[in-house]
Formats: C-alpha cells, structure tokens, sequence
C-alpha cells in the first residue's frame, strides 16, 4: 500500500532538485526558470496527494489554480529573459564586474 | 504490489528527469526531461484519484509551457546565444549541500510531525462533478481572481517584449573597457594659442 509518506518524499526530493538547480544554473536564466517549475511541480504534488489522503477535492482546486499562477509565471519570466537577452546580450547572470557603483 | 510497482516506477523516472533538467548543459534537452517529468507527476495523478488534472497538466505543459519555453531557446539560439563554460565544482559543491541541507530539514520537520496512520485507510474517490462545483461553485471568487492574473500576465510580457523602442537606446550603461582604455595622447592635445588668434 502506498502512503502519504511516499509522496511526502517524492516531492521534498523534487524540491530539494529544484533548489540545487536554482544555486548551481546561474550561468542559464532559462534552466533558472526550469528550476522553479520543478518547485512549483512539487508542490503541486503535495496539493494533489494531500487531497487524496484527507478525502478533500480542495486540495485539486487548489492544485488547478496553482498550475494557471505557474503558467502565468513562465510567461512573465520568459519575456524578462527575453528583454535581458536583448538589452545585455546575455542570459548569464555570473559577470561580477557588473556589480559595481 | 502493482501499485507500489507502478509508483516506483513513475517517481524514478520523475527524479531522475528533473536531475537532468538540473545537470545537462543544453537548454533543449534540459525543457524535454521537464516534459519527461510531468510526464512521471501526471502519471502519479492517475494513481491518485485525479486524472481530470493529470490530463490537463499533460495538455497544458507538455502542449503549451514546453513549447513556449522551446520557442525562446530557438529565438535566443538564432539571434546569437552561445552556451557558456561548464560550472565550476566549487558552485556544484556548494548547490548539492544546500539543497541537500535544506532538503534534509524539511523532510526532518515534515516526516516527524506526519503519520501515515493518522489518515484514513481509503483515500478519497472523487468525481469530477466535485471537482466543477469546488472550482465553479464554492471558490468562484478564486476563479475570477486567476482570470485578473492571467490578463495581467499577458499584458505584462507584451508590454516587456514589443517594446518599439530598442532597449540599447533606453538604458544608460556606463562602458568600463573603454575607459580605461582610453590613454593619455587619444583624449588630450596640447596647442601652443597665439594671442589674438584662437583655435583653428
């Protein structure tokens, strides 16, 4: 038998991924991006699971609404990519020399 | 046994796609193991009573997000984007211990304070009538809400990408390189000035 625990670790392992994909992606805005779809991914995930053990649809309402924010969120990010690119000629965001006054 | 078998089956393959949407150093193969990976979420859908959204997560991101995300790689790609170095073990080093740390502490918290035992044995069976009345029904606010944000999502990345103006023009950098190298006989020119004449 499957129990919530299962999915409980599945999602803090596509959670800690995504994270990890965040620090270590900083030369790539676009895997950037990726990374925090697979957050969002995850805690779809709970949302879903957590409706199935407690015997509440909610938990899909949510789930539902939460994929329209992530949708929302890729197009944003993607066109703030897109004005980076044209503006810097670049996606990286690892030149320290700009950061200066 | 089946279900367990199915169920290891789609976490694997979820993992070990998300690693390589983390770890490979070209973006198109790094968007295709994240459709392989809501290829994995959505087949844990259907084992968990939802197959309304795991039909609709496959149709909205593996049909639309991916594509999306696709066609900036290939925009990027045709207007001069080159991959960059490989990343330095010190980041990788310092990125696998954060998000092992980080990951290591909420599962600590979460497993801890959750018990399998405190749910029910069955878990629930809906239809998707319940689903449409939760949406449509009791959270109907909720739904026009998402409708202002995907509106005002639309006209934020048109605003930000039709822009007449080039940004080039717009933004007010400050060039270092030629600063500094800028010497001393390009920039000054000392003229002996006649009295009476002025500079020609």
């Amino acid at each position: 038998m499957i129990e919530i625990t299962h999915f409980l670790v599945l999602a803090i392992i596509l959670f800690s991924l995504g994270v990890v994909g965040v620090i270590i992606n900083t030369h790539n805005l676009i895997v950037m991006l990726l990374s925090i779809e697979l957050i969002l991914l995850a805690a779809n995930l709970l949302f879903v699971s957590f409706s199935f053990f407690t015997q509440n649809v909610e938990g899909q309402m949510f789930s539902m609404f939460l994929l329209a924010i992530s949708a929302a969120e890729a197009a944003i990010g993607l066109s703030i990519i897109l004005a980076y690119f044209k503006a810097k000629g670049t996606i990286s965001i690892n030149q320290k020399d700009q950061m200066k006054g | 046994m089946i279900e367990q078998i199915v169920f290891y089956t789609l976490a694997t393959i979820t993992v070990l796609a998300s690693i390589c949407v983390i770890s490979l150093n070209n973006p198109i193969y790094n968007v295709l193991s994240l459709v392989v990976a809501f290829f994995g979420v959505a087949g844990l859908y259907f084992m968990l009573n939802a197959q309304f959204l795991g039909l609709s997560m496959i149709i909205i991101y593996v049909g639309a997000v991916s594509v999306f995300f696709l066609f900036v790689v290939m925009t990027l790609e045709s207007s001069g984007y080159k991959h960059e170095e490989k990343i330095s073990w010190k980041k990788k080093a310092l990125g696998i211990f954060l998000g092992t740390s980080f990951g290591a502490e909420i599962a600590s918290i979460i497993l801890l304070k959750i018990n399998a035992s405190d749910f029910p044995k069955e878990g629930g069976s809906f239809t998707l009538k319940d689903l449409a009345l939760s949406i449509f029904h009791d959270h109907v606010y909720l739904l026009e809400l998402m409708g202002i944000i995907l509106l005002v999502a639309m006209l934020g990345a048109i605003l930000i990408t039709a822009n007449k103006i080039p940004i080039q023009q717009t933004l007010k950098k400050q060039k270092a390189h030629q600063q500094n190298e800028r010497s001393r006989e390009d920039s000054v020119k000392i003229v002996k000035v006649e009295f009476g004449k002025g500079i020609k």
